[in-house]
């Protein structure tokens, strides 16, 4: 086949057909063009072609576009409807800020006012409360009287810590006895203690609106994880509220006897005491800090 | 003229099967490969319109179902049966010494070409199809295939003269 024939499009001749093919270039040809399945597998080949072939079903074009629309209808039926939108939009994790205390100006106090602490939660929420409940769906919490921290040793020492002012002394008797023998404290007798510190708030979270001032109380003092929260509080109701501070020095001490602040406590301890006029008190917690830790960085002088 | 798939079977099942064997198959599953292709053809034949290019139809189909099964075996495992399953090569054609030889040389001249000159070469040279039905069957103008046609021919002749003074092809 020469070029001219391929542009002229001239078809060539085949090798089988050409004298001048090689005689093994035709035996190959010519071999490759005698297969022919066997007889028994043409046979199994046409019984099996013969079978009449169900047509596969087919969904016209028009019901397969309405279908797909009612697809994509209902999926986003489901994802916008309130129901499922609320809990996908509860469910989506919230930036929460951390949990560090701080004063709060007055411009930015919470706007509705705490209730106090013998009031039921529900009596003082506003006309809105109740539908900020529902759609956050809190649990439900107890009546303050239905309370019974009488189990928790931690709360029964607080209770007993703050029912009169804290004095040294007391300071430093041991604690845990006198929590196994204290009676089932109200939750009441910490409320004096909250409203010992009307300066110092924790940010309150959106949900948190109707919790009660004991509730807050409880949650301040009762969290057992909190050391340093608890002696930085004490550290800012230092200077404006000196016995509110001694109350949460004494708190610590029930609840950290071998935390890791022992030594802050003492020397703000002393500070307050110092700063109370009590210079007896002040000195004597000094000399008996000096024989507790002659090693302490507190130390000025030896 | 009517064309029923009981007629394409008679006049074009051994071009399918050969078609099938040409492009690489294993001869167990020639079979299946097969009856797969007379399947499409029987739900493609409606529409099917070109009459007399029925076996560059074929030959389109072929390649596709080769490529399909191909894929298939991977996924496929081997199951052991105790009789072993007829050979689909007729054994009086494999013992025939001179074909066996033959066979050996044309799988070697087809297995030095590529793939695009082989399918040309095979379908003009061993099929017997015309050279429109060619360019159809493989999708490329008509010129690209005589194109191809010729490369393949210089190609295989130039094998078939070293086979010669090697002395392995007489």
């Amino acid at each position: 086949m020469n070029r001219r024939a391929e542009h002229n499009e001239l078809p060539p001749k085949r090798l089988l057909d050409e004298h001048a093919t090689p005689d093994a270039l035709r035996d190959a040809l010519q071999a490759l063009r005698d297969r022919t399945p066997t007889p028994a597998a043409a046979v199994r080949m046409r019984e099996q072609i013969a079978k009449p072939v169900a047509p596969a079903p087919r969904m016209p074009g028009a019901l397969v576009s309405v279908t797909l629309l009612a697809l994509v209808g209902a999926f986003a039926w489901f994802i916008f409807t309130p129901p499922t939108s609320s809990r996908l939009w509860n469910a989506w994790p919230k930036y929460e800020p951390a949990r560090a205390p701080r004063a709060v100006a007055p411009s930015e106090a919470p706007l509705m006012p705490m209730p106090a602490a013998h009031e039921a939660p529900t009596s003082a929420r506003p006309a809105s409360a109740p539908q900020a409940t529902r759609l956050v769906e809190l649990p439900a919490q107890p009546e303050p009287e239905a309370l019974q921290p009488a189990a928790q040793p931690i709360a029964a020492t607080i209770t007993a810590a703050l029912q009169d002012v804290p004095t040294p002394k007391r300071a430093r008797e041991p604690v845990a006895p006198k929590a196994s023998a204290a009676p089932a404290p109200a939750l009441d007798a910490v409320a004096p203690m909250a409203d010992a510190e009307p300066d110092v708030a924790v940010k309150p979270k959106p949900k948190a609106k109707a919790t009660t001032q004991s509730e807050e109380a409880e949650r301040l003092f009762a969290d057992p994880q909190d050391e340093a929260g608890l002696l930085y509080r004490a550290r800012r109701l230092a200077s404006s509220d000196p016995k509110a501070a001694l109350r949460l020095l004494v708190l610590h001490e029930a609840s950290f006897p071998d935390g890791a602040f022992v030594q802050e406590r003492d020397m703000l301890e002393i500070q307050i005491h110092d700063r109370l006029g009590q210079a007896a008190t002040a000195k004597r917690l000094a000399a008996a800090f000096k024989q507790r830790y002659p090693d302490s960085v507190y130390r000025v002088s030896p | 003229m009517a064309v029923d798939v009981d007629s394409i079977w008679r006049e074009h099942g051994s071009f399918v099967w050969r078609i099938l064997h040409h492009l690489g198959l294993p001869p167990a599953d020639i079979e299946d490969a097969t009856q797969e292709v007379f399947v499409v053809v029987h739900r493609r034949l409606s529409e099917y319109q070109e009459q007399d290019k029925l076996r560059a139809w074929l030959y389109a189909i072929c390649v596709r179902v080769a490529r399909d099964h191909r894929r298939k075996l991977f996924r496929r495992r081997e199951r052991i049966t105790d009789v072993p399953p007829e050979r689909t090569v007729g054994p009086t054609q494999a013992n025939s010494v001179e074909n066996r030889e033959a066979l050996q040389l044309a799988e070697k001249l087809l297995a030095a070409l590529p793939e695009k000159q082989r399918a040309v070469f095979l379908l003009y040279e061993v099929e017997q199809l015309s050279m429109p039905e060619v360019a159809l069957a493989v999708d490329c103008p008509v010129p690209t295939a005589y194109a191809r046609l010729r490369r393949a021919r210089e190609r295989v002749l130039e094998l078939v003269q070293r086979a010669q003074l090697r002395g392995e092809a007489p």
